[in-house]
C-alpha cells in the first residue's frame, strides 16, 4: 500500500513537472493578449475597444481581453503600459488624451516614450446641455457664457482630452468655464442630471438614448460634417466657431517593441478595418474606422501634438516642470 | 507590570514614528493646481489621524490602568511548542514561495509538495498523517489544475 | 413605461430550460469559488466573462448573474466556519457567525446566513423589478459631499461594532486608508507613498489584501491551536431552517437591513463590505443586549447578511440607467452588456426591456436556486468543520496563493498578501482590529476622491459639507456614533482608574 502511493505520487510528480509553463518560444501571439483601456468600462472608447477586441481574437487566434485601469486622465493605465515587457502581451488603447495629459502634467510622458503601432477608429463628442436648460441654441449659451464668466459648470476630466475640448471652445469664444473634476461619460451624465454640472460633452449617442425623455439635449458637435444619427444639431464649424474635435483611440505599445511583432499587428488591424462587420458595429457606435499604418500614425502624432501644445499655450496652461 | 507597560506602549510609538516618516515622504509632491486639495492633502490629514489616535488611545491607557493591555496577552498563552511550530509552517510557506516565484519549478509540483509536507507536519507527523497529507495534496492540487488550468484556461506562476 | 407588459416579457425571455439549467450552474459555479478561501466572487465572475462571448445575450448575462449571487452567499460560508471572508461584505458575517459556528451550532449559523441572503437579495431585486427608474432618479441627486458623509459614517461605524479600543479600531481604519492611498492620485497622477517602487505604482490589490489581512492572521492562530475540536455537534435540517416565529421576530431589523443594502448598493463606489457594517450596526443599536453582539447572537449574522445581498439589487439601478458601476462585479456586469452591443441608458428600458427585465429576473432566479442550492449543500460544509485543522490550513494556503496570483497574473498580489497577513497579524496582537483596516482600505480612496471633486465644484467652499442636507445628516450620526462609545469608555477608563486606587 505504501509503496503503490509511493509509486504513484512520483508519476504524479513526473506528469506534472513535465507540464510546466507555456513555453513562450513559440510565435506571436501564442498567449492571451491584454488591450488596456485606460477610462471606465462601458464609455466610447472602452466599447470600442471591446468590439475591436471581438475582432481581433479572430484574426489573431489568441484571446484579448480587454483591461480597464482607470484614473488620472488615463495616464495610470498609460503608465502600466510603459513600464510592460515589451512583448506584445500587453497592449495599450487610448486617444488623444495621451498627449493632452502630458501638456497638462499630469502625465510624465508622451506618444513618443512609447511604440505607436497604428491609428484605430474614429469619433466626435457632442456638447451637451440639460433638457431644461435655458439656452436653445449654441448661440444662446456662448452669449451667457461670455456675460457671466467661471459661472457656468463644466464637466471635464482634469487633462483629458474633454478638459482640452473646452480650452478650446473657450478660446474660440473668448468665454470661460468653471470645471468640474469627473470621470468618464457615464460620470458626466451623472452629474449633468443631478444638476452638478450644466455642460459636459459625451459621445453623440448618449444624446439619441434621452431623445425619449428628453432631459438632455445636444447644441453642438465636434465634427466636420454633421452626424447622421443627429441631424438636426449644428457642427461648430457651422456656428462659426474654427473647432474640429476628434477622438482617435489607437493601438501603442511599450517601448522597444519588436518590429516584427508591429508588423503582425498592423497586417491584423489593417483587414480588421476592412471587415464590413466590423464597420457596422462602428457604425452602431457613430464612429468610423480611421487606419493609419505605423510610419503615417507617427507623422499624425507629430502634428497632433504640436497643435495640442499651441492649445495649451494659447489656454494658459503651462506644464508643470518635468521630473 | 513595568515590563507590560513599556511594551504596550512600544507599538504606537512605532506607528507614530512611521507616520512622521511617512508625512516627509509626502512632502515633494507638488502643489495643487486644478483642484484646491492636492495629491497630498488628504494622506496628511489621514496621518494627523492616526497620530492624533494614537496619542488618545496612550491617554486613556494611561488614564485607565494597563489590566485590559496586560489581559490580552495572558489570553494568549504562549507555550513554544505551538509557537515554534507556527514558526516553522510560516517558513515552509514563505520557502514555498520563493520557490514560486524565483525558481522554475512546476507550479503543481510545488503546491502538491507543499500541501503534503505540511499537512503531514501539522498532523504531529504520524504515519496516518502522512497518508493523508499526500491525498489531500494530491487531490487539492489536482482540483486547482482542474479549475484553474482546464476550465478557466488561465497560467499559473 | 409598462411596468406589468415589460416584467411578462421578461418572464418570456427566461423561463426556459436553457437559462434554467444556466442559472443552477452559475449558482453553484458561484457558490464553489465563494466557499474557497482565497478566491472571490469578483474573480469567477471576471474569468468567467471570455465564456459568454460565444453565448447568447440572456444566457451569458444569466450566467455572470447567478455566478455573482452564488459567490456572494459562498463566502459567507468560509467566513462563519473558517473565520475568513469570502468576500468584503462578508467581513461583518465573521463576528456572530464564526462565534455561533465555534459554539458548536454551524448549522444554525449557516441557515440564519443562507435565509437572511435570500430575504435581502430578494426584497432588493423586488425593488429593483419595480421601482427602478424612480429610485434612479433619486440617486441622481446625491451630491459629492453626500457621499464623502455616507462613506465617513460606515467608517465610524465599524470602528464602533469593532471589539476593544475604538481609538485603536479608528487608527486601524485610518492606516487602512493610507494603504489604500498608496499609488497614484487619481486626479493628478502622482506617485503617492510608492517609494519609486514600480510594483506599488498601482497601489495594492484589494482582494490580495482582504485576504491576507482576515486569512494569514486566522492560519497562524489555528496553527498554533492545530489540535483545538470544535465541540461535537450534529446537523438536522430542523435545526438549519430557521424557524417562522424566530423570522417574524426579526422581520423589523431584516426589512431595515435589506433597505440599508439596497441604498448603499445605489451609491457608486461604496460597496457591500460597508452596507453590511451598517446593517450590522444598527441592529446591534437596536438590539435589547447589545452586548451580547459578538458572542455569535442571530441578529448579528441575520443583519449583515440581508444587507450585503440586498446590495446586488440596488448597484444594477445605476449600471442600467447611468451605466455607473456601484461595485467591481456591477463593472464586470457592465462589459458584459456592451459587449453585447447593450448600452445602458434610458434608451435600454425602452429598446430592450424585455432583456432588461430578464435580467432582474434572472436576478431573483439565481437567488431562489442559491436558496434551495445552499440548504442542500450545508450539511456537507459544516461536515468541514470535523476535519482535522491539519488538513484544512495548507490547502487554504494554496488557494490563496493561487487566487492572489489569479487577480493580476502576477507573484506581487502574492506577496502583498502574505506582507499584509503578517502585518495585520501583528497589528491584531497589539489591539488593531482588522474589520476597520480593510473598510478603510476600500473606502478611503473613494472617500478622498469625492471629497476633491465636490471641492472643484463648489470652488473650494468646503462649508457645502455641512450644508448639504444629506451630508449633514450621516456627519451628525457620525458624530454621535463616534462621540458616546468614546464618552462612555472615557468614563469607564476612569472609574476603573478609581477603582484600582481605592482597592
Amino acid at each position: 500500500m505504501r509503496m503503490l502511493t509511493g509509486f504513484l505520487t512520483l508519476l504524479f510528480c513526473m506528469v506534472f513537472g513535465l507540464a510546466g509553463p507555456a513555453s513562450a518560444a513559440d510565435a506571436y501571439p501564442s498567449k492571451p493578449i491584454k488591450l488596456v483601456v485606460p477610462y471606465g468600462a462601458g464609455n466610447a472608447t472602452d466599447a470600442a475597444a471591446r468590439l475591436l477586441a471581438k475582432f481581433l481574437e479572430q484574426e489573431l487566434k489568441t484571446g484579448v481581453a480587454v483591461v480597464n485601469v482607470v484614473g488620472a486622465a488615463g495616464t495610470i493605465g498609460s503608465t502600466q503600459v510603459l513600464k510592460a515587457k515589451p512583448d506584445g502581451y500587453t497592449l495599450l488603447w487610448n486617444h488623444l488624451s495621451l498627449l493632452t495629459a502630458y501638456h497638462t502634467g499630469a502625465s510624465r510622458f508622451t506618444w513618443d516614450s512609447l511604440t505607436p503601432i497604428c491609428n484605430g477608429v474614429r469619433f466626435y463628442k457632442a456638447l451637451v446641455v440639460r433638457g431644461d436648460a435655458p439656452w436653445n441654441n449654441l448661440k444662446e449659451f456662448i452669449a451667457e457664457a461670455q456675460k457671466k464668466p467661471d459661472a457656468i459648470n463644466w464637466g471635464v476630466n482634469i487633462g483629458a482630452g474633454l478638459h482640452f475640448e473646452a480650452l478650446g471652445f473657450e478660446t474660440m469664444t473668448d468665454t470661460k468655464f468653471h470645471y468640474v473634476a469627473g470621470e468618464g461619460e457615464a460620470d458626466q451624465i451623472n452629474a449633468l442630471l443631478g444638476g452638478r454640472i450644466d455642460v459636459c460633452t459625451p459621445s453623440p449617442q448618449i444624446v439619441n438614448q434621452y431623445k425619449e425623455d428628453g432631459r438632455i439635449r445636444a447644441l453642438a458637435t465636434s465634427t466636420e460634417k454633421r452626424l447622421p444619427s443627429l441631424p438636426d444639431v449644428p457642427t461648430y464649424q457651422e456656428e462659426g466657431i474654427d473647432l474640429t474635435f476628434v477622438y482617435e483611440p489607437s493601438l501603442y505599445g511599450p517601448p522597444g517593441l519588436p518590429a516584427a511583432i508591429v508588423a503582425t499587428l498592423n497586417a491584423a488591424m489593417a483587414k480588421i478595418m476592412k471587415n464590413p462587420e466590423f464597420i457596422e458595429g462602428l457604425a452602431k457606435l457613430a464612429m468610423d474606422p480611421a487606419y493609419m499604418d505605423q510610419e503615417t500614425f507617427k507623422k499624425h502624432l507629430l502634428k497632433l501634438d504640436a497643435d495640442l501644445y499651441m492649445f495649451a499655450r494659447q489656454g494658459g496652461l503651462i506644464p508643470r516642470q518635468k521630473i | 507590570m513595568r515590563k507590560d507597560c513599556v511594551l504596550g506602549f512600544l507599538p504606537p510609538l512605532i506607528i507614530i514614528v512611521a507616520c512622521v516618516f511617512f508625512w516627509f515622504a509626502l512632502g515633494e509632491l507638488p502643489l495643487p493646481r486644478f483642484e484646491p486639495m492636492g495629491p497630498a492633502l488628504f494622506p496628511k490629514i489621514v496621518l494627523g489621524a492616526i497620530i492624533g489616535l494614537t496619542l488618545l488611545d496612550m491617554l486613556c491607557r494611561g488614564l485607565g490602568g494597563n489590566t485590559a493591555a496586560a489581559g490580552e496577552k495572558a489570553r494568549e498563552g504562549n507555550d513554544p511548542a505551538s509557537t515554534r511550530r507556527t514558526l516553522i509552517c510560516l517558513s515552509g510557506f514563505l520557502f514555498y514561495l520563493l520557490l514560486l516565484d524565483f525558481t522554475d519549478i512546476s507550479y503543481l509540483l510545488l503546491t502538491f509538495l507543499f500541501i503534503a509536507a505540511e499537512c503531514w507536519y501539522l498532523g504531529h507527523c504520524g504515519r496516518r498523517a502522512l497518508v493523508l497529507a499526500l491525498i489531500v495534496g494530491l487531490g487539492i492540487t489536482a482540483l486547482i489544475y482542474f479549475i484553474f488550468g482546464v476550465v478557466l484556461q488561465s497560467f499559473f506562476p | 413605461m409598462d411596468i406589468l407588459g415589460n416584467i411578462a416579457s421578461g418572464l418570456d425571455l427566461i423561463c426556459n430550460l436553457k437559462i434554467l439549467s444556466i442559472v443552477i450552474l452559475g449558482t453553484t459555479l458561484g457558490i464553489m469559488v465563494g466557499v474557497i478561501p482565497g478566491l472571490t466572487a469578483t474573480m469567477a465572475v471576471a474569468l468567467a466573462i471570455p465564456m459568454t462571448f460565444s453565448m447568447e445575450t440572456m444566457s451569458g448575462l444569466a450566467l455572470l448573474i447567478s455566478i455573482y449571487v452564488g459567490g456572494m452567499t459562498g463566502g459567507l460560508i468560509s467566513a462563519m466556519l473558517l473565520n475568513i471572508p469570502g468576500t468584503p461584505g462578508n467581513i461583518a458575517t465573521t463576528f456572530d457567525g464564526y462565534p455561533m459556528s465555534m459554539r458548536g451550532e454551524p448549522g444554525r449559523a449557516l441557515g440564519y446566513g443562507i435565509t437572511a441572503s435570500f430575504l435581502g437579495g430578494g426584497f432588493s431585486y423586488l425593488c429593483l423589478l419595480f421601482l427602478a427608474p424612480a429610485i434612479a432618479n433619486l440617486a441622481l441627486k446625491l451630491n459629492y459631499f453626500s457621499i464623502f458623509s455616507i462613506i465617513m459614517c460606515a467608517m465610524v461605524m465599524i470602528a464602533d461594532s469593532s471589539q476593544g479600543s475604538m481609538f485603536k479600531a479608528l487608527a486601524a481604519g485610518c492606516i487602512g486608508m493610507l494603504a489604500g492611498l498608496v499609488g497614484q492620485d487619481p486626479i493628478d497622477a502622482s506617485y503617492r507613498l510608492t517609494f519609486d517602487v514600480y510594483h506599488l505604482s498601482a497601489g495594492f490589490t484589494e482582494a490580495s489584501v482582504l485576504i491576507g489581512v482576515f486569512a494569514i492572521p486566522q492560519l497562524l492562530s489555528d496553527m498554533k491551536n492545530v489540535d483545538l475540536r470544535c465541540p461535537h455537534f450534529t446537523v438536522t435540517y430542523r435545526n438549519i431552517i430557521p424557524k417562522l416565529v424566530e423570522l417574524r421576530e426579526s422581520a423589523g431589523l431584516l426589512l431595515r437591513s435589506a433597505l440599508i443594502g439596497t441604498g448603499i448598493g445605489i451609491i457608486p463606489g461604496v460597496g457591500a463590505s460597508s452596507s453590511a457594517i451598517v446593517a450590522y450596526n444598527q441592529a446591534k443599536a437596536t438590539a435589547k443586549t447589545p452586548e451580547k453582539f459578538g458572542t455569535g447572537v442571530k441578529e448579528g449574522i441575520l443583519a449583515p447578511e440581508a444587507a450585503n445581498n440586498a446590495v446586488s439589487g440596488g448597484a444594477m439601478i445605476p449600471l442600467l440607467t447611468l451605466g455607473i458601476p456601484g461595485c467591481p462585479v456591477a463593472a464586470l456586469l457592465l462589459s458584459g452588456l456592451i459587449i453585447k452591443d447593450l448600452q445602458p441608458g434610458p434608451a435600454l428600458f425602452s429598446n430592450n426591456a424585455d432583456i432588461v427585465y430578464g435580467f432582474f429576473l434572472a436576478f431573483m432566479l439565481a437567488n431562489l436556486s442559491m436558496f434551495f442550492l445552499m440548504l442542500a449543500f450545508i450539511k456537507p460544509f459544516a461536515q468541514v468543520l470535523k476535519l482535522p485543522r491539519y488538513l484544512l490550513i495548507p490547502p487554504i494556503l494554496a488557494f490563496c496563493t493561487i487566487g492572489a496570483f489569479m487577480s493580476n497574473n502576477t507573484m506581487v498580489d502574492v506577496w502583498v498578501l502574505v506582507g499584509f497577513g503578517i502585518f495585520g497579524f501583528v497589528l491584531e496582537k497589539f489591539g488593531y482590529p482588522m474589520a476597520p483596516f480593510v473598510l478603510g482600505f476600500i473606502l478611503g480612496p473613494p472617500a478622498e476622491l469625492q471629497l476633491r471633486r465636490g471641492l472643484t465644484y463648489s470652488r473650494g467652499d468646503i462649508t457645502l459639507l455641512f450644508t448639504d442636507p444629506v451630508s449633514v445628516v450621516f456627519l451628525i450620526l457620525s458624530l454621535v456614533i463616534l462621540v458616546l462609545p468614546l464618552w462612555q469608555q472615557m468614563k469607564l477608563s476612569r472609574r476603573m482608574a478609581s477603582d484600582a486606587h481605592t482597592s
